[in-house]
């Protein structure tokens, strides 16, 4: 493609384009990250995908250790408790997150409450 | 009519076996070289000139960068920016992946499990061992919350550990129930145009709407890939 080239209309250009990105973030209210959420939809299936996630991955941590330890079903159980608990922490933080609560964008423990 | 889950199927195009381990060439793998082939094509065709006044394809590598560049900026912090080849390979190459995967014919290999649960395992190695790195033996105080009560630590540790090793898991199956959900509703959708004689139209018209909707979830589950991607590193640096 054709480049003109021409240094002498860049401060014009600038001038020209920031004055235009002013006037858009005027009109759509946020900067650039408009349009780049998730859906309400996609964010409660996230939710979903969180929770069964949780409880599967704990019991089958659970059922893996007790087939190894020879525990009975013991640790099944607590692995299902401490997965379903993990599970909705996990869908916790990601409704926060998709909410956009909490001071920083952390997922991890330290800013759980 | 045609299972609407054949389009799942695997089939070796060149087969290869070596010791019994089957290595053979398959539709998903020469479906992943495509994308990889289709990545580079448009990120170099897209640097090639630099011109002042992009045009179309640079203007949307630009873009791409800019995006990704962004979120990193955002949900890692600054350090993050270290990783950005890797991040930006990742976004690029699902991104692709997905949307290639809506040509009639082709094959969504994000559509499986396996491909999204090993991206997501490398990610989640990968962030674990820079945790440890940065902070050494200290990084296990990530699974210890501030402030919590110390009689609640043997309660609230162990389920921090499975939610974090959880972590993989609901990365890959997101993206792989997203696309396979999405192209199992299209087919199924699409099966009963013919079906239903007249009354085609009505399921024709939700076809055609999946297909523009389809084309969203593309992009988003390899945004949401990417961002989350991002998260987990911010709490590898900064650890909360």
């Amino acid at each position: 493609m054709p480049e003109p080239n021409k240094p002498s209309g860049f401060e014009d250009f600038d001038a020209r384009l920031a004055k235009l990105k002013g006037t858009r973030q005027a009109r759509d209210g946020e900067p650039d990250t408009a349009g780049q959420r998730p859906t309400n939809w996609g964010s409660g299936l996230q939710a979903g995908i969180e929770i069964i996630v949780g409880v599967g991955g704990g019991s089958l941590l659970g059922w893996a250790l007790d087939s190894w330890l020879d525990t009975g079903p013991f640790l099944l159980i607590v692995g299902f408790m401490l997965g379903a608990a993990a599970g909705m922490l996990n869908a916790f933080r990601s409704m926060r997150r998709y909410l956009g609560e909490g001071d920083d964008r952390s997922s991890g423990p330290g800013s759980s409450p | 009519m045609a299972s609407p889950l054949e389009q799942f199927e695997i089939k070796p195009i060149v087969s290869i076996l070596i010791e019994g381990v089957d290595l053979s060439f398959t539709n998903s793998a020469l479906w992943m070289v495509i994308t990889s082939i289709a990545v580079y094509v448009l990120v170099v065709q897209g640097t090639r000139q630099h011109a002042m006044v992009p045009g179309r394809i640079q203007s949307l590598v630009e873009l791409s960068y800019e995006f990704v560049a962004g979120l990193i900026r955002e949900n890692a912090g600054k350090e993050g920016m270290r990783f950005f080849p890797l991040i930006f390979t990742m976004f690029m190459f699902i991104l692709l992946g997905n949307t290639l995967g809506m040509i009639p014919g082709s094959f969504t290999f994000t559509s499986h499990i396996i491909v999204t649960f090993f991206m997501a395992i490398c990610v989640w190695v990968g962030v674990t061992v820079y945790g440890f790195y940065l902070h050494g033996v200290k990084f296990l105080g990530f699974f210890v919350p501030q402030g919590a009560p110390i009689y609640m630590v043997p309660l609230i540790v162990p389920i921090e550990i499975i939610s974090y090793c959880v972590r993989p898991i609901s990365l890959s199956v997101r993206l792989f129930v997203n696309m396979m959900a999405g192209h199992t509703m299209m087919k199924v959708f699409g099966g009963f145009i013919i079906a239903l004689g007249v009354f085609g139209v009505a399921p024709l018209a939700v076809t055609v709407a999946l297909t523009g909707f389809e084309f969203a979830v593309a992009f988003l589950q390899a945004y949401i890939f990417t961002v989350l991607t991002c998260i987990y590193l911010h709490d590898a640096i900064h650890m909360h």
